[in-house]
């Protein structure tokens, strides 16, 4: 196990600086010169040529991918070429509600997608595996983007129950929880449809299984024997599926920031593209992709301690 | 009901005369105001963030805005509009040629979070930090001709410069440029100062949390009016619609919203809609040293072929008043007798064929990525086919990068800010700019000889008749057409708010809660 488990992280660390470098070669990219769009019409070409220094454009791309790695292994990310900000602190600062709306997404979808998959599973081409599988469907196919706009037309603007906009007050627990719960269920609603489908095909599988059907025939009770034997496997490939699924949060994540005007590392990293803000890109990137690495890591490593054929594998 | 708030009245005060702002008269009647606890919560104006307040370099309006009431200057503009009323200054004087500006501070204003008295070592140091051009700020230009500030004691001092300036009391003291900053805070905070300001304003920054929200808190030892609100939370929504479904609910007090909306606003009688005038031009040019355009009876076509007031419908929702002209009505030299031209295709066939295209010809519509340009372009495009010019339209990122340096053939659509002073406007068609913003290419020597003497005459009278000609040079070589000046429009609960504007920006410390 402790084999695979480093196996894993080596890959992990080789996987983000290829991803980070990816992205860094992606920025540059973008179309316009960045010191020209963060300063503006006024700007003359000393200050351009000013800024253009600061930012290290005028270095070769390897030269400045080379200069960002280096910081970023000594823990450095820049600073906001407009505010001298540190980008580390930038970033830490909304990284809490991201990671908050991504795993409290991660949690409900599983709170609801298992036990719905187990019902549907549970009483397989009844009327309620069809109304399950229905919903899960749709679910799956309604982007977060959209049922976030839905979710917020009616209980923020309609019905007024829930705030519209933002992450609430910083230090009153209750009232981010309100800010919460809209986009939490938002981006919740496709992964609650994926487990569901998930956990109801592979809890029909594992009934088919011999140590499923000798615990049956001990005499245990259904209840027991979906629970104790039954989700134990089934839950498996759901495990693994998280693991990736976390980092499709972090991604949904972003978009259902802006639609909420919600703090957090999407929000954070549109708004430096939109303005060149190369360094909080670059820093808020890096952070992003250490995240998704580390979910997949996570994942993988607690799926080989579930799974035993996967570690010796 | 539509309250339009126009940008003023033209600057009040008397040059090569002496003059002197009275402190009583002018500060007494700015605005009378009952302070209380409330907050007013507003929406970051185009949703942006706080990047910076170190005054040499703002990125955008929203800085402005939180300038104001952050910072004193020598002087501010009164209540929506752009006449001068004393501010940190007890008096002001300009010097009978123009170039000399002697100050005397009110004694006893007080820095926020205790950094002592403001004198005249802190104007000093606050100007001519801008003007310096090793500290590279995007915002020197409105100090070029500074020689120095000269402290003549601790409250007294001069203004001195080495040429007329003409917006130096219309934008560069009233406006963020004039921005009095704490020197012993500045060089205390070093780097922090931009994200921990340090002004004497009637808030102090209380609080920020960058993308979230920022917080002013009403400094208790404003030495003018307390203004009514506690606090004001200012929030970056970047997305129009959500702003305007958090005013809907309650959530923000006041916010700017898109185009569109206003037709819904419009018909809620708890809503009032403020349209102001933005400080922007709109307008549609051609590369005039390349043909088909270099010909002025082609441009002069297209002007007889393009129904501005039909574009205003189609792209504008019809809020934002025609432009006839470049500058603004509020501005000064604003050319008031500009003809509104009327579409007359019979006209723009006799042009065309005069010219040498009697069949018509095709060429290509540029403009931006900004979507009302794009609506725009869609509509000249099809008003241009009924005299038979086939425009292709093509949609670049941003015109100074993909079209500015090397010019472009054919047409473009595109709107320019400016500030307010007029002199800025210009800028932009003098022969100098081509290869860099002068896309359209036009060069015009009468022009730009009037560019300069404006900008060093500081009678406003003679100012404002450099500009008009310039306007009405323009106008005769069609180098443009003009359609507007744009619109922001800001929304709020009637009975609730009463706000002040100067141009389009908001004047917080003039916001005043429930009204009768």
């Amino acid at each position: 196990m402790i084999v695979y488990t480093v196996r894993r992280l080596l890959t992990a660390v080789a996987t983000v600086i290829g991803a980070v470098t990816l992205l860094f070669l992606i920025i540059r990219l973008i179309p316009g010169d960045p010191a020209v769009v963060m300063l503006g019409p006024r700007a003359s070409p000393s200050m351009i040529a000013s800024m253009r220094e600061r930012m290290m454009l005028d270095e070769s791309v390897h030269v400045q991918l080379l200069a960002f790695l280096g910081n970023v292994l000594r823990g450095d990310l820049g600073r906001d070429v407009l505010n001298e900000l540190p980008v580390l602190g930038m970033v830490l600062d909304v990284l809490p509600f991201t990671i908050v709306l991504a795993f409290g997404s991660i949690v409900l979808a599983v709170l609801i997608g298992v036990p719905l998959g187990t019902l549907a599973a549970a009483y397989r081409n009844s009327w309620l595996d069809r109304v399950t599988a229905f919903v899960s469907v749709a679910f799956i196919t309604v982007p977060p983007f959209v049922a976030g706009l839905l979710l917020l037309l009616l209980f923020a603007v309609e019905l007024r129950w829930l705030p519209v906009s933002g992450g609430g007050v910083r230090g009153d627990v209750l009232n981010q929880a309100r800010h919460l719960i809209l986009p939490m269920l938002a981006l919740a609603l496709t992964w609650v449809g994926y487990i569901a489908r998930l956990i109801r095909s592979s809890v029909l599988e594992e009934i088919t299984k011999d140590h499923v059907r000798t615990a049956t025939s001990k005499g245990l009770s259904p209840g027991r024997v979906l629970f104790k034997h039954v989700l134990r496997g089934a839950l498996i490939p759901t495990i693994a599926v998280l693991g990736v699924g976390f980092g499709n949060l972090l991604g949904g994540a972003v978009l259902i920031e802006i639609i909420f005007n919600r703090p957090g590392l999407g929000f954070l990293i549109f708004n430096a593209i939109e303005s060149r803000n190369y360094p909080v890109v670059q820093g808020g990137l890096v952070v992003a992709v250490f995240l998704y690495t580390l979910a997949n890591v996570i994942a993988d490593v607690s799926y080989g301690f579930v799974d035993p054929r996967i570690r010796e594998a | 009901m539509i309250e339009r708030h126009h940008s003023s009245r033209r600057p009040s005060w008397r040059p090569r005369a002496l003059f002197v702002l009275a402190l009583a008269a002018l500060l007494g009647s700015a605005t009378v105001l009952a302070a209380s606890d409330e907050t007013l919560s507003v929406r970051a104006r185009n949703g942006a963030d706080i990047n910076t307040m170190d005054p040499a370099f703002y990125q955008g309006n929203e800085e402005y805005n939180v300038d104001m009431v952050l910072y004193s200057k020598l002087a501010r503009f009164a209540p929506n509009s752009t006449e001068l009323v004393l501010d940190a200054a007890e008096s002001l004087e300009l010097s009978d040629d123009g170039t000399v500006v002697e100050f005397r501070l009110r004694e006893g204003i007080q820095f926020h979070h205790g950094y002592g008295e403001m004198t005249s070592e802190d104007v000093k140091f606050s100007f001519e930090r801008i003007a310096d051009p090793d500290n590279d700020s995007p915002y020197a230009s409105e100090w070029s001709a500074l020689v120095e500030v000269e402290t003549i004691d601790r409250y007294s001092g001069r203004i001195i410069l080495d040429d007329v300036y003409a917006p130096l009391l219309s934008s560069s003291i009233p406006f963020t440029t004039g921005s009095i900053v704490s020197k012993a805070a500045f060089e205390d905070r070093g780097e922090q100062f931009a994200t921990q300001p340090v002004g004497s304003g009637p808030y102090y920054w209380a609080s920020w949390e960058p993308n979230q929200r920022l917080v002013l808190e009403r400094f208790d030892d404003y030495y003018g009016e307390a203004p009514h609100f506690k606090t004001i939370e200012v929030l970056p929504i970047l997305d129009p619609l959500i702003a305007e479904f958090s005013f809907d609910v309650g959530e923000i007090d006041a916010t700017e919203v898109s185009l569109e909306s206003v037709d819904r606003y419009l018909q809620d009688d708890t809503v009032v809609v403020n349209v102001l005038d933005t400080l922007r031009y709109h307008w549609l040019s051609f590369n005039t040293q390349a043909a088909p355009f270099d010909d002025v009876r082609v441009r002069e076509a297209v002007r007889y072929a393009v129904d501005v007031d039909e574009v205003l419908t189609g792209a504008y929702n019809d809020v934002p008043n025609r432009a006839n002209t470049m500058l603004a009505p509020d501005i000064l030299g604003h050319w008031a007798d500009a003809p509104a031209y009327q579409p007359d295709l019979e006209r723009a066939r006799e042009l065309l064929a005069e010219a040498g295209y009697p069949d018509g010809f095709s060429t290509t519509l540029i403009t931006d990525d900004v979507p009302v340009h794009q609506q725009s372009v869609a509509i000249i495009q099809q008003q241009l086919r009924r005299i038979g010019i086939d425009a292709s339209i093509r949609i670049v990122q941003s015109m100074f990068e993909t079209i500015g340096q090397g010019g472009a053939e054919g047409m473009h659509y595109a709107s320019f800010s400016a500030v307010l002073d007029p002199g800025y406007w210009f800028e932009w068609f003098s022969c100098d700019q081509i290869g860099a913003w002068n896309y359209w290419q036009w060069c015009n020597e009468e022009y730009d000889e009037l560019k300069d003497r404006a900008a060093r005459t500081a009678e406003p009278e003679e100012r404002a008749a450099y500009y008009v000609r310039m306007q009405q040079l323009i106008d005769e070589d069609v180098a443009a057409i003009w359609t507007t000046n744009g619109a922001s429009i800001y929304v709020h609960r009637a009975g609730e708010l009463d706000p002040a504007f100067v141009a389009m920006y908001a004047q917080y410390m003039y916001w005043t809660g429930p009204v009768d």
